[in-house]
């Protein structure tokens, strides 16, 4: 995969995550704000960074043991994305009616099936402006797990080439409906919207952003729910060319956030200076994220490398960070 | 042939405790000071291999080496042995991330294993017996740039029965043994990283095991001793268990279909008394 591929697909990552969220639209019920202390410091800075940064910087794991939780709905939806130029050219195949809906029924590898429908406005087999994928599974068993339901994909725009290629730009939303992933102890759901932009100017010179009015990402663990809910979320990702170290990536988010691990109460977050990674290190290593409370209580999250970051805590809000932290960075993914 | 079954089947523990009471049995027999004691040098080629859905995830390659030692007892007809060994190493890891982009990095492995195994002679040249294995293996994979690695602890106990072939060769004795046998108890420990430790189920286990030794006397009591063993571990795929953070449920793991093969080559001095 290029630079600029991956560069889509991370951003295509993050919309998926914002996207995982309620579903209709930003409609919120009023919730409690959550009071930030030393108590329960660590885990709003996990599930603030998890949530608002997991997308764009995924931790992975190497395999040794399987592991399985919600980012798999949007590796795969990554995935799906990718594959996009593919199913337009296939399904434009032997079809003569511009702009008409071309409906597949694909086998999945382990059972089940995946039905496409596939609009190609202009008819001309290339993805294009106002062309259209929506991918619905029916106990469709792949490697990541059995998929339902359904995931949908809108070009809203697309110039100056083609998609994944070094210089285009592209307006995309992408929806979730009743879209989950399932294995024999764990079930991830996603439902939502999001809207992405992307703009790639060749090799390392690119940027995106991604926004969503709500979602919500929950993952059943055996029978243990977890479920978490953005809104008013936004986030960007740039990628500079870098002398020093190939490139560097710049990430920005911010939006309001509710969790079961934070009893469903609210907490915000915003970076207020960009998160910066080099090009071949897992984490950020500069960079500050504040994260907001009840009672203006704050914490601030402050890369102070690749490794690790820097916890401070404002409890009371008056402004003065009276206790601070060192945690490292693969404790908050 | 090896035994596949389950080890949570009722037939099979009755077997099971069959095998690994024989030793035991005759290793109480036998108590008292041991006939023979051996020391050995120890190199093993080894590969780790998982997958899921026939679809290969892993594969490690290496070499490790070690020492073994062990002793050995006769007595009532009864012939039993009793090896601990130990071998340190690194195996090329070639593998894939969580996000399933491919990797390459190394696992530092220790292994440990326990061998008590008790053969009964029913004629001059064959030997029928039974052995319990009791195995830990340490591995921990180097982080990569694009993903993290992580220590992980296996632990599995083996019942097997073997059967055992001797014969005069030159100045020395061959022996020609084979054993199969299934997984008593298993887990895995795994620490992942910024996660709580979990501790994993494996699935069923069989081993076989096929060896070729060569022994003679170097200057009584002392003897000299060469075997070559290829020895197969299959684990069928374990079930998911619920990782945390900070005891919150945040994801599920599962130790995929693992097949492990060992050649290891065993130089070994003993002393007879």
């Amino acid at each position: 995969m290029n630079y600029s591929s991956s560069f889509v697909l991370s951003v295509a990552g993050l919309m998926v995550a914002c996207s995982g969220g309620g579903g209709d639209g930003g409609s919120v019920s009023p919730m409690a704000t959550l009071g930030i202390d030393s108590s329960n410091q660590g885990v709003v800075a996990q599930e603030a960074v998890s949530t608002a940064f997991l997308p764009l910087f995924g931790a992975q794991t190497l395999t040794g043991a399987k592991t399985a939780d919600e980012s798999v709905l949007f590796a795969y939806a990554r995935a799906q994305m990718g594959k996009l130029p593919a199913y337009i050219a296939s399904a434009s195949e032997n079809v003569v009616l511009t702009g008409a809906v071309i409906s597949r029924t694909l086998p999945c590898s382990s059972g089940g099936t995946l039905a496409l429908q596939v609009t190609d406005i202009d008819n001309n087999g290339d993805l294009s402006t106002g062309d259209s994928v929506t991918l619905s599974g029916n106990n469709c068993i792949e490697p990541e797990g059995t998929i339902n339901g359904n995931l949908g994909f809108v070009v809203d725009s697309l110039t100056g080439g083609s998609f994944g290629s070094s210089s285009y730009s592209a307006r995309m939303t992408m929806a979730f409906a009743g879209f989950s992933i399932a294995s024999s102890q764990f079930t991830g759901d996603i439902a939502g919207g999001l809207t992405m932009s992307i703009s790639v100017n060749g090799v390392n010179t690119e940027s995106g952003t991604l926004s969503t009015p709500s979602l919500s990402v929950s993952g059943t663990y055996a029978g243990v729910k977890r479920s978490r809910n953005l809104t008013n979320y936004s986030a960007t990702i740039g990628r500079v060319p870098s002398s020093t170290y190939s490139y560097l990536t710049s990430y920005t988010a911010s939006g309001t956030l509710t969790s079961s691990a934070l009893a469903s109460q609210v907490i915000s977050f915003s970076t207020t200076t960009p998160l910066v990674s080099r090009s071949n290190d897992q984490y950020p290593s500069g960079g500050v994220l504040e994260i907001t409370g009840g009672g203006n209580s704050r914490l601030r999250m402050t890369a102070l490398s690749n490794t690790q970051v820097k916890q401070e805590l404002d409890a009371n809000g008056d402004g003065t960070y009276e206790s601070s932290s060192t945690v490292n960075w693969d404790t908050l993914f | 042939m090896p035994c596949r079954a389950r080890f949570h089947t009722r037939g099979n523990i009755v077997l099971m405790v069959w095998v690994a009471a024989s030793p035991l049995a005759a290793a109480a027999d036998c108590v008292g000071l041991p006939s023979s004691l051996h020391a050995a040098a120890i190199t093993n080629s080894t590969t780790w291999s998982e997958s899921d859905a026939s679809h290969e995830l892993v594969r490690e390659s290496g070499t490790l080496s070690g020492s073994e030692l062990s002793a050995g007892w006769r007595c009532n007809g009864w012939t039993v042995n009793a090896e601990l060994a130990q071998v340190n190493g690194s195996r090329l890891y070639e593998g894939q991330s969580s996000a399933g982009l491919s990797a390459i990095s190394h696992s530092a492995v220790r292994q440990r294993g326990l061998n008590l195994d008790a053969g009964l002679a029913i004629s001059e040249a064959w030997r029928l017996g039974g052995r319990f294995s009791r195995n830990a293996l340490w591995r921990d994979i180097a982080s990569t740039q694009i993903a993290s690695g992580y220590p992980e602890h296996f632990e599995w106990s083996i019942v097997s029965l073997g059967a055992e072939w001797r014969s005069a060769l030159g100045p020395g004795e061959l022996t020609l043994a084979a054993w199969a046998g299934g997984g008593v108890q298993s887990r895995l420990t795994l620490s992942l990283p910024g996660r709580d430790p979990a501790r994993l189920s494996l699935g069923s286990l069989r081993q076989i095991e096929v060896v070729a030794r060569w022994a003679a006397e170097l200057a009584p009591p002392w003897t000299l001793a060469a075997d070559v063993r290829y020895r197969r571990i299959d684990i069928d795929r374990g079930e998911d268990a619920v990782i945390s953070r900070s005891r919150q449920p945040v994801g599920v793991a599962h130790q995929p279909e693992t097949r492990m093969t060992e050649q290891p080559l065993t130089i070994r001095i003993g002393y007879v008394f």
